[in-house]
Parts: structure tokens; C-alpha cells; sequence
């Protein structure tokens, strides 16, 4: 029978054994990601936003948390609909639903980059290799917050743009899948601030293209498919102004990027550092990158090379662009790793059924480390160090969220409370009425509050500066704001009203 | 005919320059005009000469803290850089201050120089190698102090110039035995002398792989012989060996050790830290590395696997610590250069005619560095804000920072005593100017704790000062008003404090005889 009349099930092929690399490699990132804790900075303000967007059906304008500023001080919500889009898991299932979903995201992304490696290279093995150091390097950028709505659509407008751009399809194939940028733009501009980033793809392979079209590279695309590249490019970019704000998405990017709190305090604003695993990974992923160019007979085009320069400067400039780069970069890396010339064995692929119930089966303690079942499992007591069993908000909250604290204050209430910053977050969604000192909405505070804060954690000119405030009440982490701490300890002008292991609430002592 | 006039070309004296040797010359006159105006901060200048002076006079090489008050004065310091010392005292007694500028600059010309002559031997061209010279040169801005580095620079250099030249079948081994003598000379002139056994290692694994697995490319010179490898390695050894020609032997690598692990150096200094891609020389080092990723996509050029331990080394290295940013340009700067004359152009491998007015404009483009060398610049017709950063007319020493306490130590000299807290540079003035004085801390950075440096951070800023300060017992203080100016508006409003001396840019004040009740 000849092979395009056989069933359908006598044409699907068992997988290889190379496929099983891959699989260990996203069972283990699978499993990784799903144990990630909570922690409270940027996720508690989030989903009180989304709660806030459901209910009134409208998109908040203002303060409404920090009593250290007019509630009706302006404000911004730039990620108002991956705000909302935590709140309805969450309203839905729960945590334990919106863990899973980041866990589900993630693992998208990884296997839609590993995809795009196997897809360059030619081989699992080489994109296991090079997912695991994706891995790795975006570490720091997985846990649950409005950014995970960004990794699908950054990640599927760059697959579509090589796709076109790449010449393995047939002429025209791959132009209506072009039409998907744009409208992966109209979520992601909505969902994340990075969407800023789409524009930076799209303009790298239309710039790419159009010069190696100039410069009569081989390979290079004609002209309808650059027009077309210009079309996408151009609806991809009018997609940007659908948000709330319209071409003021522009004025709030620019003023985040030159927010002096956001860009001089936050670390993962900061320039990375070779300290850390993450950032450790990041840097061998360049002398990688120099390696496999200097010794590799690939040559990356116009188009890759320009994604390789802008993503790397990008990478440099902020941690946080460090996931982006590897998404990028990776595949392309695993494209020079298949081309240098070595005199290894070649292995013949051997296809089996077996190898298929392998994979499932590696992907079954993921499965038990999802947030419904995650608390029942035998993890090693270091990591309940870092998560709280059995917390009232759901599995696998961060130790540094204060939900006894929170609960102590609800029933007692009141008070100009001063509160570590993270803290402020969670007491944005638990104890809305209580309102903050500050909190993750950094932009948001003037640079001189920031530093006021900065010196009272640390216990210096604390008294006059709470005094200045007239904040008559401190919640803080014993870990974070350990001088604070200590100050308060052996200052008779305030009293302890509530402990635990690692927050402490504070009183002023009435005069 | 013909052969006379091939004699005749022959014997043309080799001064005679083509165009594009310009190029680098041009580049090395703008970056020596820019080093020559470099003013002198007197943090890591002062303090060592006045150890240079100690030895001289002394003949022997002090061990104890000498200096500061907050500590005890005979606490432990080695001073690892006391060849160095030595020598900027030397050339101090001869001619002052300006001649230890001048000779900072001209070391820095011929560093440079050899960096761009490798470049160009490497490939084939001036006007690449003056692109990697240019490259080279604006990110070591920050780096071409008056201080006892500066003896490292040519060692550097040397080194890695020998070497590759040695590798590339270019010097018989015997030029080799230079390295372990340059190498006795830089252990006892800098802690950078590290860097020559990583070079000597680099060059001896690259050279095993290549010897072991044989040549990477068409490109590629062929592997050393193994006879000239055993020069590597012995040389390697003899160098490693001419580490412990200094006052402290072999434990010359624990305190190489823990400086890189000292606490106050690796986080507070700024040349410690990691680069950033902010600043000039930042900026220039990264998009260094976005050129290699472009030579690297067009070249025919591979890098053989000496240099591609040496890029991937230095550059991890330069990542780790802004100081290293100079060593990563002169060693991968020509390695660029010589991938990108790989890169198929046209013109580059033109050799344009030579001509003695290239000569003349050569000497010419000298004219202007000559000029702003220390005994003649102040007459130079220089823009009035570089006038604000010197101390113009000053009979130290011309180009002297503004940041140097002069009157304010000769009302000092005049007005002694107490326990003063000063900023860190200003002390490293006051312990060449008044060493009897004593200072609350100076740029020996690892002499200090990490708490010290806290408080001295916290005093700056005019947190906490009182306590502190009281902490310490220091009852007077010499400030920068640019660069303590929290600590300087804190002071202006405190009964505590009174000032005795002002001027444009430092304040001394002095402990008011208020009651202790009054004043902590």
C-alpha cells in the first residue's frame, strides 16, 4: 500500500530514542517550575487588580492602596489584562489553578524554543542540551506574574517569522500565519509591558531581510515576501495602540525605562553580573555563542545575527531581558552546535512505542507536583523552609508572604502602617483597607520615598523618618529589614504586638 | 635598471610611511593627547609614594598599617607593590610629580603601541590594526592612572606580544627567556603579575590542543613542534618559579587570594565590579564583543585554540571586574583584528604608497601630546571646564585633581592634632603631606573592615554621624564638599560641629566643647 493511503495511526511514527533527551529535559523543567513558591513581590497587587478589573468591569486609573500618597494619584495599569487573566483562574480554581496554568505556560515555552532548536539543528539531542541552558538562565524569570502571559506570544511570533523568513516553506505558505503577529500584539500589548519586544522581532527580521535582499545574499527573500514581512510589521504595530491608553503605551514604556527607583533599585533592572547560577548560565551561553561561531560551519544570517546582537545588548542592560535573549539565542546556538564538524559516532535512531510510554512516564512526577498534590508529597524539608505547608491562600506560597500577620491585623485593624515591600503586596490583596507605605508599583513612588524606606529598613534616621510620615506601625521581615529590626528591639518608643519566625508587627508607644 | 632601482627601494629608510599607517598613529596621538589630560586623583597616588619614600629611606619594605588611627599601628599590611612604590619615588626624586605623569604616559604609548603592531602583524593591516587599537584604547579610559599599575602594563604586554609572536613561529624560544625576569619584576611591582603565568598557561594548553588535534583551519600556522612546546612548558615553570622572587614567597598567592576575596574591595570599589554598558569605555568594551560576533558570521579567519582560550579567558575575566577591561583589550583586541581581515572586502589589502610627507604628518600628529605634557600644559589654550577639574598653578605638580586638599593640608600642617575623619582620597593625600596626622581610612582598602568601610559609607552620607563618629572618637573632620555633600549640609546645622577652615572644594570642621549631654 503506498504510504499516503495507510490509516492514520500505521503513519505515526514512534519517536526515537533522541526524542527521550528532550523529554527528561522537560519532565525535569516541568518539574522544577512547578515547585517554584510564590513569592509576594509582583503577584498579590496583581491579583487584586484583576479582582478589582472583574468586579467593576473597569480598569482602575489610580492609587487606591499606598496611604503615603492621594488614592487618587495617577496611575498606569499597563498589564490590566494579564492582571485580569490571573484573577480568573484564581476565581475559577483557585491557586491551585493559576499555579497550574503558569506550569502549563512554561512548559509551552520551553517545549515551543526546544521546538525551534530541533528545527534549526536537526536533532533533539542538541536542543535538550540547549533548552536545559535556557533553563538555567531564566531562572530568576518564572514565577507567577503577569510576565507569563508573554512567553507564548513572543515565542510563536518568533517561530512564524523564521518560518516565513527561512525558506522552508513553499512560497506564500506561511503569509497568513504572519497575520498571527498582530494578533498576538492585541493580547500581549495589553497583558505585559515587554510586548515592546514583538516590535523588536518583527523590525530585526524586517531590516534583516530587507538587507540581505540588498546585499544579494543567498537565500535571501524577494521582494513580495519582504512586502510582506513590511505588512505584518506595520499591522503588528498598529495592533500596540489597542490598549486602554492608545499611543500613551509609548510615553508609559519610555517612563519606565527611565524611572529612576525602577532602573536604580530593582535588581532585576540592573545590569547582570557573572554571580549566580542564572546569570552564570547567561554568561557561558555567550562564550558558547563565540565558541560554536568561531568553530561551526554555520553562518548566521543578516536576520540572526541582528536578533543575536540586539537581544545580547538587551540581555545586558537588565536581567530581566536575560529570558528573552535565551529564547532568542538558543535555538540559533543549537544551529551552530549541529555544524561543527566532529568525528562522533553516528547513531542510528532507534523508533519504539516503548520510548513513547518512557516519555510519559517521566513526566509523571511533574504530574504529582502540581498544586493540587504538591503538599502531599515527600519534598526534601529544606524546601519547606522557603514554601508554607498548608497556608490558608492555597499551595506553595512563598515563607516571605505574612498571612498571620495579615490575619492579626485583620482583627486588629488601623494604624499608618510602614511595611516591607513585598509585604505590601500581599496586604494589597488581603487587607485592602489597611492601606501601604509603599509597594512592588515602584514607578509608582517618588525616589525620595524609596530611599526613605531603604534607610528606615536598614535602621538608619528610622525615628524621624517614620515620625516625618506619621507612621505609627511597622511591619517588617526580621530577614529583609534586619537593622529595622534590630533599632526597634532597643528603642522603648515602640512596643512588639505580634510576632512570628519571620515578621514582626510594631507599635508606636503612645506618649 | 631595474635591480638599482629595487636597491634603491630597498634601502629607503623604513621612517618613510605609507597612508595607512597613519591610521594607528592617529589613533594612538588622540588617546595619548586624552591620557596626558587625565587629571591625578590622589587616591591610590599619594599613599604610595609615601611608601616608596619609607623604603628608600628605610631600605626595607614596611609590614604594619603605619598610618591609620582607627586601627592599631602595627596592624599586618603587605605591601605587595613595593617595587613599584619604589620606582614612583625614584622617578619622583628625580623629577617631581611631572615626570611620573609623563612616564605613565609613556608607558601607556608603548603598551599600546605593541598591542597595535600584534594587531597588525596579526592582520596584515594598519587600518584594522588602528581599528583595534582605537578599540583597545577607548575602553582602558578609566584605567591610565599615575599609580603603581602602571609598571604593569609593559610586562602585559610582553608577555603576550612574545608569545604569540613565539606560537605564530615568528622568535626563536631563546626570546623566552625574557619572560621569567619580567616576570621576577612585575611580581614585586603589582598583584597583576597573576595574569602573566594565565597568559604563559593559556598559551601552553592552546597550543597542546592544537598540537594534539591539529590544525583548526586552513588559516591556522601549524602546531608548534614539540621540542618548542617543551620551551613553553619549562619557561612556564621558570616563570611560575620567579613568582616567589618577592618579600613574601609563595604567599604572595594567598594575598592574591584574598584580595579577590576581600569583602570591601570586591563590593564597594567600583573598578571591582562587574561592567556595566553605561560609560564610554563600558559601552566600547560590549559592543567589542557584538564586533566579534560579526567578524565571527563573515571571517574565513578560525581562531586557533590558543586564541579562542585566550578571548573566552580574558573576557570572562574583564566581565568579573572593570580593572580587567584593559588586559581583555590588548590581548583580544588584535585577536578581532585578525578575524577581521578575514572578512572578504575589498581595499583592505591594498599597501598604498609610502611618502616622507606621511613621515612629516606623522611627527606632526605627536605635536599636540607634546604639548599637554606636564611641564607645558598649563600654557596649552584648554577649555575652561577641564580647567575646573585640576588644580591649575600648583607648585606640586601641574594636572593635579581638584580633589587634592592642598591648602587644606597646609592649614593642617599649621593647625595639628585630633582624631580626624577624612574622605578616603584626601587621606591618601594627608599620609604624603602629614603623615603624623594620621587618617580614619585611606585607599589601603583591605586593611579596613567591612564595617569600617560601612561607616565610613554611612558618615559620607551624613547618616548617623554623630554616633559614629563618636563611636570612633574622631573630634574633627576634613570633607569633600563634592563628594560628601549630605555629610557637609548635616554639619552646617549642628551645634555639635563648628567649622575652622573652608575653601572652594573641602571643609575641615572641629568638635564644639558643648556638653557631652548635649552632643552624642
Amino acid at each position: 500500500m503506498p504510504p499516503n493511503t495507510r490509516p492514520f495511526f500505521k503513519r505515526i511514527t514512534p519517536p526515537g530514542i533522541s526524542l527521550l533527551w528532550l523529554a527528561v529535559i522537560l519532565a525535569a523543567i516541568s518539574f522544577l517550575v512547578a515547585i517554584i513558591p510564590i513569592r509576594g513581590n509582583d503577584f498579590w497587587w496583581q491579583l487584586k487588580l484583576g479582582e478589582l478589573i472583574f468586579n467593576q468591569r473597569a480598569i482602575p486609573t489610580t492609587n487606591i492602596f499606598a496611604w503615603t500618597l492621594p488614592p487618587d494619584h495617577p496611575f498606569f495599569y499597563g498589564a490590566w489584562l494579564g492582571e485580569l487573566l490571573l484573577y480568573l483562574p484564581h476565581r475559577l480554581g483557585g491557586l491551585e489553578l493559576l499555579i497550574f496554568v503558569r506550569n502549563l505556560l512554561a512548559l509551552a515555552f520551553f517545549a515551543l524554543v526546544a521546538y525551534e532548536a530541533r528545527q534549526r539543528s536537526g536533532s533533539w539531542r542538541i536542543a535538550a542540551f540547549v533548552v536545559l541552558l535556557f533553563y538555567v538562565m531564566a531562572l530568576n524569570n518564572l514565577t507567577l506574574r503577569t510576565q507569563i502571559w508573554a512567553w507564548l506570544p513572543f515565542m510563536l511570533i518568533a517561530l512564524v517569522l523564521h518560518r516565513f523568513t527561512s525558506g522552508q516553506s513553499s512560497p506564500g505558505g506561511y503569509r497568513q500565519w504572519l497575520l498571527l503577529c498582530p494578533l498576538l500584539m492585541l493580547v500581549w500589548v495589553n497583558v505585559h509591558g515587554s510586548y515592546i519586544l514583538g516590535l523588536v522581532l518583527v523590525g530585526s527580521y524586517l531590516v534583516g531581510e530587507a538587507l540581505r535582499a540588498l546585499f544579494k545574499q543567498p537565500g535571501a527573500l524577494g521582494p513580495a515576501h519582504i512586502a510582506w514581512l513590511g505588512i505584518a510589521s506595520a499591522l503588528t504595530a498598529a495592533a500596540t495602540l489597542v490598549n486602554p491608553r492608545g499611543i500613551g503605551i509609548y510615553t508609559y514604556f519610555m517612563g519606565l525605562m527611565t524611572d529612576a527607583p525602577s532602573q536604580g533599585l530593582i535588581a532585576e533592572w540592573q545590569s547582570p553580573s557573572p554571580n549566580g547560577i542564572a546569570n552564570l548560565a547567561f554568561f557561558v551561553s555567550i562564550l558558547l555563542l563565540i565558541l560554536v561561531l568561531a568553530y561551526s560551519r554555520y553562518r548566521p544570517s543578516l536576520t540572526d545575527l541582528l536578533l543575536i546582537l540586539g537581544f545580547l545588548w538587551l540581555a545586558w542592560s537588565g536581567q530581566r531581558y536575560i529570558v528573552w535573549f535565551g529564547a532568542i539565542a538558543m535555538p540559533i546556538l543549537a544551529q551552530g552546535l549541529a555544524q561543527i564538524p566532529n568525528r562522533l559516532p553516528v547513531f542510528t535512531e532507534q523508533r519504539s512505542w516503548l520510548n513513547a510510554v518512557i516519555i510519559l512516564l517521566l513526566f509523571i512526577p511533574a504530574l504529582l507536583v502540581q498544586p493540587w498534590f504538591v503538599s502531599s508529597l515527600p519534598l526534601p524539608q529544606s524546601y519547606w523552609q522557603i514554601a508554607y505547608p498548608g497556608s490558608p491562600e492555597g499551595p506553595l506560597v512563598g515563607l516571605d508572604t505574612p498571612i498571620e500577620a495579615a490575619a492579626y491585623l485583620k482583627t486588629h485593624p488601623g494604624g499608618r502602617l510602614f511595611n516591607e515591600m513585598g509585604y505590601g503586596s500581599y496586604l494589597i490583596w488581603a487587607l485592602p483597607d489597611q492601606g501601604v507605605f509603599i509597594d512592588p508599583r515602584v514607578e509608582l513612588y517618588p525616589y525620595e520615598q524609596w530611599q526613605d524606606y531603604i534607610h528606615i529598613s536598614q535602621g538608619i534616621q528610622y525615628a524621624e523618618l517614620l515620625e516625618r510620615y506619621g507612621a505609627d506601625r511597622v511591619l517588617l521581615d526580621v530577614y529583609l529589614q534586619a537593622g529595622l529590626a534590630e533599632a526597634l528591639a532597643s528603642d522603648p518608643g515602640w512596643h512588639m504586638e505580634f510576632s512570628t519566625s519571620r515578621t514582626q508587627l510594631w507599635t508606636r508607644v503612645e506618649k | 635598471m631595474k635591480q638599482s632601482e629595487a636597491s634603491r627601494r630597498s634601502s629607503r629608510p623604513r621612517l618613510v610611511l605609507g597612508t595607512d599607517q597613519l591610521w594607528p598613529l592617529i589613533i594612538l596621538a588622540g588617546f595619548l593627547f586624552y591620557v596626558s589630560l587625565v587629571p591625578l586623583p590622589p587616591n591610590d597616588f599619594w599613599w604610595h609614594l609615601r611608601i616608596g619614600e619609607y623604603i628608600a629611606h628605610n631600605q626595607a619594605v614596611p609590614t604594619t598599617n603605619l598610618f591609620a588611627w582607627t586601627i592599631p599601628a602595627d596592624q599586618p599590611f603587605f605591601y605587595a607593590a613595593w617595587l613599584g612604590e619604589l620606582l614612583m619615588y625614584t622617578a619622583y626624586q628625580v623629577g617631581g610629580v611631572n615626570l611620573l605623569t609623563f612616564i605613565r604616559t609613556l608607558l601607556a604609548g608603548i603598551t599600546f603601541w605593541i598591542a597595535g603592531a600584534e594587531a597588525r602583524r596579526r592582520s596584515g593591516s594598519w587600518r584594522i590594526a588602528a581599528l583595534a587599537l582605537a578599540l583597545a584604547a577607548l575602553m582602558s579610559l578609566t584605567v591610565p592612572l599615575v599609580r603603581t599599575q602602571m609598571w604593569a602594563w609593559l610586562p602585559f604586554v610582553l608577555f603576550s606580544a612574545l608569545l604569540a609572536r613565539f606560537t605564530s613561529g615568528q622568535l626563536s624560544p631563546r626570546w623566552l627567556l625574557i619572560l621569567p625576569p619580567l616576570m621576577a619584576f612585575w611580581v614585586n611591582v603589582h598583584g597583576s603579575f597573576i595574569l602573566g603565568l594565565v597568559l604563559i598557561g593559556a598559551y601552553f594548553a592552546g597550543e597542546m590542543l592544537s598540537a594534539l588535534f591539529g590544525r583548526v583551519g586552513q588559516a591556522q600556522p601549524r602546531p608548534l613542534p614539540w621540542h618548542n612546546l617543551a620551551w613553553l612548558g619549562g619557561i612556564g615553570l621558570l616563570t611560575a618559579l620567579a613568582t616567589l622572587v618577592n618579600p613574601r614567597g609563595i604567599e604572595i598567592f594567598g594575598y592574591v587570594r584574598s584580595l579577590l576575596a576581600n569583602s570591601p574591595v570586591q563590593d564597594l570599589v567600583t573598578e571591582w565590579q562587574p561592567p556595566t554598558p553605561h560609560g564610554t569605555a563600558n559601552i566600547i568594551f560590549y559592543l567589542s564583543i557584538l564586533a566579534w560576533f560579526t567578524a565571527q558570521a563573515y571571517t574565513r579567519f578560525r581562531p586557533s585554540p590558543t586564541d579562542m582560550l585566550l578571548t573566552l579567558g580574558f573576557l570572562w575575566l574583564a566581565w568579573s571586574g572593570q580593572r580587567s577591561v584593559m588586559w581583555y583589550g590588548l590581548v583580544v583586541m588584535p585577536i578581532l583584528a585578525q578575524s577581521l581581515a578575514g572578512i572578504p572586502l575589498k581595499g583592505l589589502g591594498t599597501s598604498p604608497p609610502r611618502s616622507r610627507l606621511n613621515s612629516l604628518v606623522a611627527l606632526i600628529l605627536f605635536v599636540p601630546v607634546l604639548l599637554v605634557q606636564p611641564w607645558l600644559v598649563e600654557r596649552f589654550p584648554l577649555p575652561e571646564v577641564y580647567w575646573q577639574q585640576v588644580l591649575r598653578g600648583t607648585p606640586e605638580a601641574a594636572l593635579l585633581s581638584a580633589e587634592t586638599p592642598l591648602a587644606a593640608a597646609n592649614y593642617l600642617t599649621e593647625h595639628p592634632g585630633g582624631k580626624m575623619f577624612q574622605e578616603m582620597g584626601y587621606a591618601s593625600y594627608l599620609i604624603w603631606v602629614i603623615p603624623e596626622q594620621g587618617v580614619f581610612a585611606d585607599p589601603r582598602i583591605e586593611l579596613f573592615t567591612t564595617q569600617h568601610w560601612q561607616d565610613y559609607i554611612r558618615i559620607s552620607q551624613g547618616l548617623q554621624y554623630n554616633e559614629l563618629l563618636s563611636k570612633y572618637g574622631a573630634d574633627r573632620i576634613l570633607l569633600s564638599s563634592a563628594l560628601q555633600p549630605a555629610l557637609a549640609e548635616a554639619l552646617q546645622s549642628d551645634p555639635c560641629w563648628q567649622q575652622e577652615y573652608q575653601d572652594q572644594h573641602t571643609q575641615i570642621w572641629a568638635r564644639t566643647q558643648l556638653p557631652p549631654a548635649s552632643c552624642p
